[in-house]
């Protein structure tokens, strides 16, 4: 009877575990761009290529940490209402030097980006956490912060890479002695198909990931 | 003088037709396309469309003349060896973030004392996502860049918020048509939606007049 119970209780730890692993991970199953659809715009119309993608995702990084834990220390500090207020009004004040310092190091690059670059201010991947009633600690705001802005690169960098490799037969400006299999794959309606083929992958796989996870609990009976 | 007026006229037309179909911000940009997996109602979706273009309309406002009175005052940028217009591109962002704050704070104030309690509750919830989008800065910055004037930013908005209304509106009604039928597993939800997004966009391409076969 005791060891059935222990058996259990361990089941119910498991599926908490499972759960709440679901629930705030915001890599994998709750990924920023391919799960939640955030940051679409720069996404399907500023990563025509690697370095394009390169530079929206250190951009993005740079904002998302600190504008998160941000949103965290404001919280229960300042009503709802303040804190969008100042996180918008600090990030546009944090993208002027982010800016400044990409279009040095990228050069021409940076300038093809066009609007998404300094847009990516008042992208809800940014901004979201202003408006989040809920404290979860310093900590665990990091933990998220972090999780949303990998996610957000790996999904830019992917993105960028496969439509430059399809749509000029180069990676990063290197050749790859191959003829482009695509050439439109620049344009938008080309990246919404490819974005929404990584999507349906990324969908596969954590719907695998989900049956693995509550099939090891039954093994466990 | 009346030559003049419907000259004017014209124009406004021109340039807000032309925002609201070939330069479609939602559709051939994706700008303020990530309200799109959030579309939860009809009326929540015509609310939020209403409160995204009269923040438009305010803030195009509100950012011409700071852009063309406040700006040519600050020369800080400048200091560091960069040149005026790529200065005043730098500081578009803060600009935009204080005209877009203070039109929140205002319009929220007035939906809180003016709306009757359902529709205020409505509005208020959509208020932040509909002041701070990449749609409205969009518009903003894209005005600034060609130099409009404040008529032409006007037009420029008010056909960027039609636009916007009538490609959610499109959208919208694909995703009821979408929850109906029998799509894989694995493409339900945001890869259905993007791929009907695609074809609808390859549509305003063709509108454009710009080649629809290169992409296939």
């Amino acid at each position: 009877m005791a060891r059935a119970n222990r058996k259990v209780r361990a089941k119910g730890r498991l599926a908490r575990n499972a759960r709440e692993t679901q629930a705030t991970d915001y890599f994998f199953f709750n990924n920023a761009v391919l799960v939640q659809g955030y940051a679409m715009a720069p996404l399907i119309s500023g990563a025509i290529n690697l370095r394009s993608a390169t530079i929206l995702a250190l951009a993005g990084i740079i904002l998302i940490i600190p504008i998160g834990v941000l949103g965290e220390v404001l919280t229960g500090v300042l009503n709802k209402h303040l804190r969008l207020g100042i996180c918008v009004f600090v990030t546009s004040i944090l993208i002027i030097p982010e800016m400044v310092v990409l279009y040095r190091v990228f050069g021409g690059d940076a300038i093809i980006i066009g609007l998404y670059l300094p847009l990516l201010f008042v992208e809800r991947i940014i901004t979201f956490r202003a408006t989040d009633e809920v404290r979860e600690g310093f900590l665990r705001s990091l933990n998220r912060s972090l999780s949303l802005a990998l996610g957000y690169a790996l999904v830019m960098l992917a993105c960028g890479a496969l439509r430059e490799v399809l749509g000029a037969g180069t990676l990063w400006g290197t050749s790859l002695s191959m003829k482009p299999l695509w050439p439109a794959a620049s344009t938008a309606p080309a990246g919404l198909i490819i974005v929404a083929l990584f999507a349906a992958f990324w969908n596969l796989i954590c719907r695998f990931f989900r049956r693995m996870l509550f099939t090891e609990e039954d093994l466990n009976d | 003088m009346i030559d003049g007026l419907f000259e004017g006229i014209m124009e406004f037309a021109v340039i807000a037709f032309g925002a609201a179909t070939l330069q479609n911000l939602l559709l051939t940009r994706m700008l303020g396309g990530d309200h799109v997996p959030r579309q939860s109602s009809l009326v929540a979706e015509r609310v939020f469309c209403i409160s995204q273009a009269i923040c438009t309309f305010l803030s195009s406002i509100g950012f011409w003349l700071v852009h063309n009175y406040l700006l040519p005052q600050v020369s800080l940028l400048e200091r560091f060896g960069i040149s005026p217009y790529y200065a005043r591109a730098y500081l578009w962002p803060f600009c935009a973030s204080l005209v877009c704050v203070l039109i929140y704070f205002v319009l929220y104030s007035l939906a809180q004392e003016i709306l009757k309690s359902d529709l205020s509750k409505r509005v208020r919830r959509q208020l932040p996502y509909a002041c701070f989008n990449s749609f409205v800065c969009a518009v903003l910055f894209r005005a600034a860049a060609n130099d409009y004037d404040l008529a032409r930013m006007l037009a420029f908005a008010v056909g960027s918020a039609i636009g916007y209304y009538l490609a959610d509106l499109l959208i919208w009604e694909g995703k009821q048509k979408m929850e109906k039928a029998d799509i894989p597993e694995a493409f339900r939800g945001m890869p259905a939606v993007l791929l009907y997004i695609a074809g609808l966009v390859m549509a305003f391409y063709a509108l454009a007049g710009r080649g629809v076969v290169t992409l296939l």
